[in-house]
């Protein structure tokens, strides 16, 4: 059987409803016609008796003149003498009114409330169907009513669906550009290593200018293919529960032999295990950059402290050095790409504290850099655990 | 995606002589998830344009957008309503209503419009602002950072599509203020919630992605950090 459209549905419904309302009407003027009359009748009869009764004298005249009839309806006489009709309807008219209109009613309310509930049901659902939608989750099976709400349904249908592709799309496109990164990366490490090689089989002379700049190149290859990666969203950072205390460790092990060579002491006071959630190896490489801009900015016998905390609202890092401190102009800027401050250091890319706000931010951390009081600059590191990672 | 759009913003208060122009032509664009700050002098009319965006006033001239809605056509009802869902407020000195516990200041918005607080999202908000322990606290057993919290948290608990802040560290002392600002720059990030921050402080504002200057009611620089 064909299902009817829900326009016609509609229609179809209303004719019904209208039918049945007339057919209820029609008998209901019909019984009450036929009561009427017989009411009619009785009345009639009743006053006539009690008349007869009283006067039998003109008992005669009273049949004569129901017999003969033709006289017209009030008011008369009566109403002469101001007697009116009952206001209210007989008892059992006003009764069967009265039920009437309380199951009417009732009917018609509950059909209502029964509307209401499947609408708001309805609803409900598409609601739940946008929130999977945004979650990323499976969508729930649609199976909406017909009608306005319908319609919404089917729309909010396409539109998620438009949207999941068009996601889709973005998260390959951005996938594809990773791999071009990967792949340009390779290439531009080849001729740098046959560079080095030929620069360390070159004399003394030759090699000690032009290591230094192949250095240069090697890093600064690298900082630009880490930003690019992190800017096309292609750096996957993997958060796990991780101890900062043991992070920073693994960081200043790292920076020792740059450390020895400067005479600068890498000072990490014991402290107890400190539970953050951090992806192990990108937080050791962006703490890496702090304290290795600590070590170049410390005094040769120098030392950079390296202190964790850990507090009710967040677990905190500060990277001291004994230097100058940071100069007041650079301060607003220096987390800027490629910002190299006055006493920056010959050779330095002024992407490395770039790459480590990036990586901690990334991350739900907070990097903040400052003056301390005793002198020095410091670094301070926050870990918020009840963030969201963006 | 546009969120805030100004033109030609005026208010002048008084007439006459007295006139004061607090906002002289303002022209002001600010797309979702820009974290902004707004700095000038005092008298700058930097809280007056705060006022107005937040439609608590409304402009003598000029038009004000947010999120699609005209702020100047908005009659009072609406106004109310639009400042409960659309806009998170943070005020200098908290705001809080003392005799309400914290998990009810928090969800004040919500219950005003007699909706049910979502028990997941308030408890994310709620741990990630570190209230977890003190929701059946009073405002007077908190400190000034902590009440500060709370001020954000019930300013975030619709997920407005705009929060603003007017010196919301003015109170503070210097610790409190870094959390602020953090926990401020950890919404932006973690939510990419749109802020509105005004403040004095130039430091404070370097902390934003964008710095506009006020002065004398009219813009006078818009830089973006590099």
């Amino acid at each position: 059987m064909k299902h009817p459209t829900p326009a016609r549905f509609g229609a179809a419904a209303l004719a019904g409803a209208l039918a049945a309302c007339l057919l209820a009407a029609a008998l209901t003027a019909a019984l009450l016609g036929l009561w009427h009359s017989r009411r009619q009748m009785a009345l009639l009869d009743g006053f006539c008796t009690a008349l007869v009764d009283r006067a039998p004298a003109i008992a005669e005249d009273v049949y004569a003149l129901v017999k003969e009839g033709g006289y017209a309806p009030g008011p008369g006489v009566l109403a002469a003498r101001g007697y009116r009709p009952a206001p209210a309807p007989p008892a059992p008219l006003a009764a069967a009114a009265g039920a009437g209109f309380v199951l009417g009613g009732g009917l018609l309310a509950a059909d209502r409330l029964w509307q209401r509930r499947r609408t708001d049901r309805a609803l409900r659902r598409l609601t739940r169907t946008l929130e999977a939608a945004r979650a990323g989750a499976p969508l729930p099976l649609a199976e909406d009513p017909e009608g306005e709400v319908g319609r919404l349904g089917d729309e909010i249908a396409k539109t998620v669906t438009e949207l999941t592709r068009t996601r889709r799309e973005a998260l390959e496109a951005r996938d594809r550009f990773a791999r071009d990164l990967a792949d340009i990366a390779h290439q531009l490490k080849t001729p740098l290593t046959a560079l080095s090689l030929a620069a360390q089989g070159a004399d003394p002379a030759l090699r000690s200018r032009m290591q230094p700049p192949l250095d240069q190149l090697e890093r600064l290859g690298g900082a630009l293919l880490l930003l690019a990666r992190l800017d096309a969203g292609a750096l996957p950072l993997h958060p796990e529960p991780a101890d900062l205390f043991t992070l920073v460790q693994m960081a200043a092990d790292g920076l020792q032999p740059l450390a020895d060579r400067a005479g600068v002491t890498l000072e990490v006071p014991e402290a107890p295990p400190i539970p953050v959630t951090a992806d192990p190896d990108w937080t050791v490489e962006a703490l890496m950059n702090l304290i290795k801009n600590g070590i170049e900015h410390s005094p040769p016998g120098g030392a950079v402290h390296c202190t964790c905390a850990d507090g009710a609202l967040y677990a905190e890092l500060c990277i001291r050095d004994e230097g100058a401190g940071f100069a007041p102009a650079d301060l607003p800027r220096l987390f800027d790409r490629f910002y190299r401050g006055a006493g920056a250091a010959p050779g330095s890319t002024g992407i490395g504290l770039a790459i480590a706000r990036e990586l901690l931010q990334r991350q739900g951390a907070v990097l903040r850099a400052e003056n301390h009081p005793e002198g020095g600059g410091v670094f301070r590191v926050r870990f918020y655990p009840g963030f969201p990672r963006p | 995606m546009e969120l805030l759009h100004c033109t030609d913003l005026e208010k002048v208060y008084g007439r006459g002589d007295t006139a004061v122009r607090a906002l002289d032509g303002v022209n002001l664009q600010v797309d979702r998830g820009e974290f902004v700050a707004i700095v000038g002098a005092s008298g700058s009319g930097k809280s007056t344009l705060l006022h107005i965006l937040a439609s608590v006033d409304r402009p003598t001239a000029g038009t004000v957008t947010v999120d699609g809605v005209d702020l100047g056509r908005l009659d009072p009802t609406r106004a109310a309503l639009f400042r409960r869902r659309k806009v998170g407020l943070v005020y200098q000195f908290f705001n809080l209503i003392p005799t309400l516990t914290v998990e009810k200041n928090i969800t004040l918005p919500l219950r005003l419009d007699k909706r049910r607080p979502d028990p997941a999202a308030l408890a994310e908000l709620v741990g990630a602002l570190g209230l977890q322990d003190k929701l059946q606290a009073l405002p007077g057993q908190l400190s000034g950072g902590q009440q500060q919290r709370v001020a954000i948290a019930r300013a975030l608990c619709y997920r407005p599509a705009l929060l603003l802040a007017d010196e919301p560290t003015g109170n503070l002392d210097r610790r409190n203020t870094g959390e602020i600002l953090d926990l401020l720059g950890l919404c932006h990030r973690s939510y990419g919630q749109t802020i509105l921050l005004v403040t004095h402080d130039e430091e404070l504002a370097a902390q934003a992605d964008r710095v506009i200057t006020l002065s004398d009611g009219r813009i006078v620089s818009d830089r973006r950090r590099g």
